[in-house]
């Protein structure tokens, strides 16, 4: 073989792998600290032992990786922000480790009975942004009476990712329309939750009629207030800002805000975030000070067609920047289903149709949880639809 | 261990940097390596031979960034610059460039065998116990990789 295609490797590998220089590798410690997450039982306290024994006899390089848990996977960072999160689909409810997607526990909640369930499995999810307390309702539409009945559990998850404590009907069943979000304030204090209006109609005109309705009940007082809407359309992307005042929310195509705290019983004292840009789901920050808006972008003409996540000021509707964008091909318009912040505004969570389970991390996508095919750009069909929340 | 990790980290990190073209996944991925070495230190019957099983679990843990990028690439596209990107390419020069985009284009068990060969300098023996695979393999692997980068780079010049 030629000797000189040889000498060619040799010394590109040679200049390459120079440019690693030693100097410029991270510190040991650090390295090392940035992947900790939970000791292992057995080693809880063998840790701080062996830690004290090898700093003093072969230094803290080798000290940092005792008792660090079996990392992801060789690409993945240690990633901060909630270490669970729970997850809906057709199958059920189930707690999953933030970082990688594993199932740790599954939620056993009560038999629901015979209906008609909105995908996934009836199921919403909320959580308190940290992923420890959740909050799950499930609705499901009686056929025979066309009647929704809508159940409120609230779950706690210990720190290895098991369900601690399932609490049923945290609030009485709510019997009408079907639900259509759920939020829960960062405290576990202010439980919102949206129905749909009446349906009107019978199939290709079948559609929502107005009276869909917003509610936020005081779990500690037990109080409730509710706002309805003469539009016609479902509440959807319910979320709190952290002072547990400010809502966040989309109906009709449109990034909404509302003061809870207002008075006022309808949501036409509401407001638009930003005006004009046609919203398919929302977040809005902790500190209140922005709303993400996911988006499908088809005016444009392109093909493939680009789907973004774009932040807003909640004060004066300018947009800040494109947090997120992708792109589909085909025929089915993709668009983002969920954006959910942590309670620190760091950490994201999105989900889109065609668009995997991901958490956004500091402009880093890692995926989760994905049931479509394995590549989503051939399908046209969407894959079953995803709850999720921390 | 520290010894190990002190005289062999930089090395495996350079290793792990031409197989993925980052530093910083290199550097994630070598990490690993040596925190499985830990927690399997007891079970080592010979630990004179931790250097072959780092070298095996850095080359098992590239692989595994190459399937994480091509999942994550098919939704997001690539989002890390690699060091043989246009964007760095000042940094190798254009010829050295050349190189690493045909040794990139080769499938992975070449690219691996090419860079475990010339790069580390291993004999066949050692390349086969890196790679999990058959002396012969590893011979019949580098020859394809070395005819099709030699029609490769003839074809650029």
């Amino acid at each position: 073989m030629s000797p000189r295609i040889e000498d060619r490797l040799r010394d590109a590998f040679a200049v390459g792998a120079e440019l690693v220089r030693a100097e410029a590798l991270r510190p040991a410690e650090e390295t090392v600290r940035a992947k900790v997450t939970a000791p292992r039982r057995g080693l809880v306290l063998a840790i701080p032992l062996a830690s004290a024994l090898v700093v003093a006899v072969i230094g803290a390089v080798v000290v940092m990786t005792a008792g660090v848990r079996a990392p992801a996977g060789p690409a993945a960072k240690a990633l901060s922000g909630p270490r669970f999160l729970l997850a809906a689909d057709n199958d059920g409810v189930t707690v999953r480790d933030a970082q990688t997607g594993k199932i740790t526990g599954r939620v056993g909640l009560p038999r629901a009975p015979e209906g008609s369930l909105r995908e996934p499995g009836g199921y919403l999810l909320a959580g308190s942004g940290e992923g420890t307390t959740f909050y799950v309702a499930q609705s499901v539409m009686s056929r025979q009476t066309q009647v929704s009945t809508t159940w409120f559990h609230r779950v706690r998850v210990d720190e290895r990712g098991r369900v601690a404590e399932l609490a049923r009907d945290v609030i009485p069943a709510v019997t009408g329309t079907t639900a259509s979000s759920l939020a829960v304030t960062g405290d576990g204090t202010q439980l919102a939750y949206s129905l749909d209006g009446k349906v009107c109609g019978q199939d290709r005109t079948l559609r929502f009629c107005p009276g869909a309705r917003l509610t936020v009940v005081d779990l500690p007082a037990g109080t409730r207030r509710t706002w309805t809407t003469n539009v016609a359309g479902e509440i959807r992307n319910l979320s709190w800002a952290a002072d547990r005042r400010v809502l966040g929310f989309v109906v009709k195509s449109e990034a909404r805000v509302l003061d809870t705290a207002a008075a006022g019983t309808t949501l036409a004292v509401s407001r638009v975030v930003a005006p004009g840009q046609e919203a398919t789901t929302s977040a809005i920050s902790p500190d209140g000070r922005s709303m993400l808006i996911g988006r499908t972008h088809l005016s444009d003409g392109r093909q493939p067609h680009r789907y973004t996540i774009d932040e807003y000021s909640v004060t004066d509707g300018r947009k800040i920047r494109t947090l997120l964008s992708a792109h589909r091909y085909g025929k089915t318009i993709a668009w983002w289903n969920l954006i959910r912040y942590d309670a620190t505004g760091r950490h994201l969570l999105v989900v889109g149709n065609f668009y995997p389970l991901s958490r956004l991390d500091d402009g880093r996508v890692t995926p989760l949880l994905y049931h479509g095919p394995s590549d989503p750009h051939l399908s046209d069909s969407s894959p079953p639809a995803i709850e999720a929340a921390w | 261990m520290a010894e190990v990790f002190s005289a062999h980290r930089l090395g495996l990190v350079r290793l792990a940097f031409l197989l993925v073209g980052s530093q910083e996944t290199a550097e994630d991925v070598v990490q690993d390596a040596f925190a499985a070495l830990h927690r399997r230190w007891s079970r080592l019957v010979d630990h004179d031979r931790m250097l072959p099983y780092l070298r095996t679990a850095v080359v098992n843990g590239c692989r595994m960034v190459h399937r994480r990028r091509a999942i994550v690439g098919r939704f997001v596209g690539d989002r890390e610059t690699l060091f043989w990107s246009a964007e760095a390419a000042a940094l190798l020069g254009e010829t050295r460039r050349e190189v690493f985009l045909a040794v990139r284009a080769l499938p992975r068990r070449q690219r691996e065998a090419v860079v475990l060969r010339y790069y580390l300098d291993l004999s066949e023996a050692e390349i086969s116990e890196a790679m999990r695979v058959s002396r012969g393999t590893v011979k019949s692997t580098i020859s394809r990789a070395l005819k099709a980068l030699t029609a490769k780079l003839e074809e650029n010049r």
